[in-house]
């Protein structure tokens, strides 16, 4: 099988656990991105720039990351970045982070939980992807 | 204090302490005042060149380098002071008064970058000194930056109340933040401030002491602070086992790069920033210009001490001010 098979075939399941995170109330895209902010998978609004997400997910993973490991609380698990027109929080997962792009109102203890609930298949999923 | 107040070379001696040379070096400015009001002062101020100049001569560590400096730079020898004050500091790095004369000799010699780095290196050094937040205060506003400004000049007035330099610069920064400036502010300054959001009504420096004890009392709070936008701590501590200055700065850096990621990716005003980690979580409040950052117990609650914050400032808010807020 070559890569491009089987990427496609693996990239569904990628997919389908994001769908599972969109579906969740008060959530507009999801993004699975690499710790260098290369885009894994997507699944965000029409008008959403995917790059852009992706390499937004990196950028607030690692100046999130960097600022506990500066005040000596280990390694990142979940950002939430509340703003007043969106919400960002971001996941670190083995690949590199999992974005969700969210409502300003939305419940984020229900959205951790389902980005916690979806990294476990995302991982296993991605893992392969970008494995040898 | 006279001219001839001024002691003897022999019995000069180095202060102990970084707020005892402050002392010193304004009464060292008040013997400057009377040199410009008394010509028969005049000829005591060149004894005093001298009498400085030999002191470094036998004693090059003492800190009175820091005096003979401001006093050659406001002569305008801008080269004879920064040549005595980088010796001096060569030999007392630590000495907070020492790097604010650097600053301001670079900053007569037109290089306000590196005035900044050492009026920022002074506070580093004695987190206290008004002058050096005066200093900043006055750099932030000459930028077109009255909200940075504000945050100095009070930072200057919560350390030194009765700073009537302070309290005059406060009072035009104000006056600048609230549009009184007119032609002052730049279309920079205004999106600056539109991004930060106002500063709450009520959070005035007379309340920092109060929002962030309230909030340091909550359960879940193992310590809470009040940053401004330069990462300088106007209130609380933030410690951190084997990080001089504590987290404060970085609570400031974190605050400042999210507000940026914000911007980028339209996502409106910065609120709070949640950072849970494996050793601990962090939450920043984003109040206009300040940053109440707290960090939270190991096995915290986020939920629950979002809570509880939320209920501890409301308290704060509250007309009449604490009382029934959360806590221990």
């Amino acid at each position: 099988m070559c890569a491009t098979e089987r990427d496609a075939a693996r990239g569904p399941r990628l997919d389908e656990s994001l769908d599972a995170l969109t579906r969740t109330e008060g959530v507009l895209g999801a993004v699975l991105a690499t710790e260098d902010g290369f885009l894994l998978a997507a699944r965000v609004s029409p008008g959403q720039d995917r790059e852009g997400l992706a390499a937004a997910a990196a950028a607030i993973g690692r100046v999130t990351n960097d600022t506990l490991r500066r005040l000596g609380r280990g390694d990142l698990e979940v950002a939430t970045l509340e703003a007043s027109k969106l919400t960002f929080l971001v996941q670190r997962v083995s690949v590199g982070f999992l974005l969700v792009v969210a409502d300003p109102g939305a419940d984020v203890g229900v959205i951790a939980t389902e980005m916690s609930r979806a990294a476990v298949p995302l991982e296993r999923a991605a893992a392969a992807l970008v494995g040898p | 204090m006279s001219i001839g107040a001024l002691p003897e070379v022999g019995a000069l001696r180095a202060p102990r302490s970084n707020h005892e040379a402050r002392t010193e070096a304004n009464a060292f400015c008040t013997c400057r005042e009377e040199w410009a009001t008394r010509p028969e002062a005049l000829d005591n101020y060149r004894t005093d060149v001298d009498r400085y100049r030999r002191l470094l001569e036998r004693e090059p560590g003492s800190l009175r380098f820091a005096e003979f400096a401001d006093q050659l730079r406001r002569d305008g020898k801008i080269s004879d002071a920064t040549a005595i004050c980088a010796r001096g500091l060569a030999h007392n790095p630590g000495y907070a008064t020492g790097h604010v004369v650097m600053g301001d000799i670079f900053r007569d010699a037109g290089l306000p970058d590196r005035a900044e780095a050492e009026w920022r290196e002074g506070l580093g050094l004695d987190s206290t000194h008004p002058q050096a937040y005066l200093r900043l205060g006055e750099l932030h506003l000459s930028r077109g930056e009255p909200e940075r400004a504000v945050a100095m000049f009070e930072a200057a007035l919560l350390h030194n109340p009765g700073f009537p330099e302070a309290q005059a610069k406060l009072a035009e920064a104000r006056r600048r933040l609230s549009g009184e400036g007119g032609a002052e502010q730049d279309e920079a300054a205004s999106a600056r401030r539109w991004r930060l959001g106002e500063r709450p009504a009520w959070l005035t420096s007379e309340r920092f002491e109060e929002l962030v004890e309230a909030v340091a009392d909550c359960r879940s709070v193992e310590a809470a602070a009040l940053v401004n936008l330069d990462g300088l701590l106007l209130e609380g501590s933030m410690p951190v086992p084997g990080r001089v200055g504590g987290g404060a700065g970085v609570t400031a850096d974190l605050v400042a790069e999210a507000r940026d990621l914000m911007r980028r990716l339209a996502g409106g005003r910065l609120r709070a920033a949640l950072v849970q980690g494996e050793g601990g979580s962090l939450y920043c409040l984003a109040l206009g210009d300040l940053t109440l950052a707290a960090t939270l117990k190991p096995g915290a609650q986020v939920g629950a001490a979002r809570a509880e914050l939320e209920g501890a400032i409301a308290a704060v808010n509250r007309p009449g001010g604490r009382g029934n807020g959360v806590r221990n």
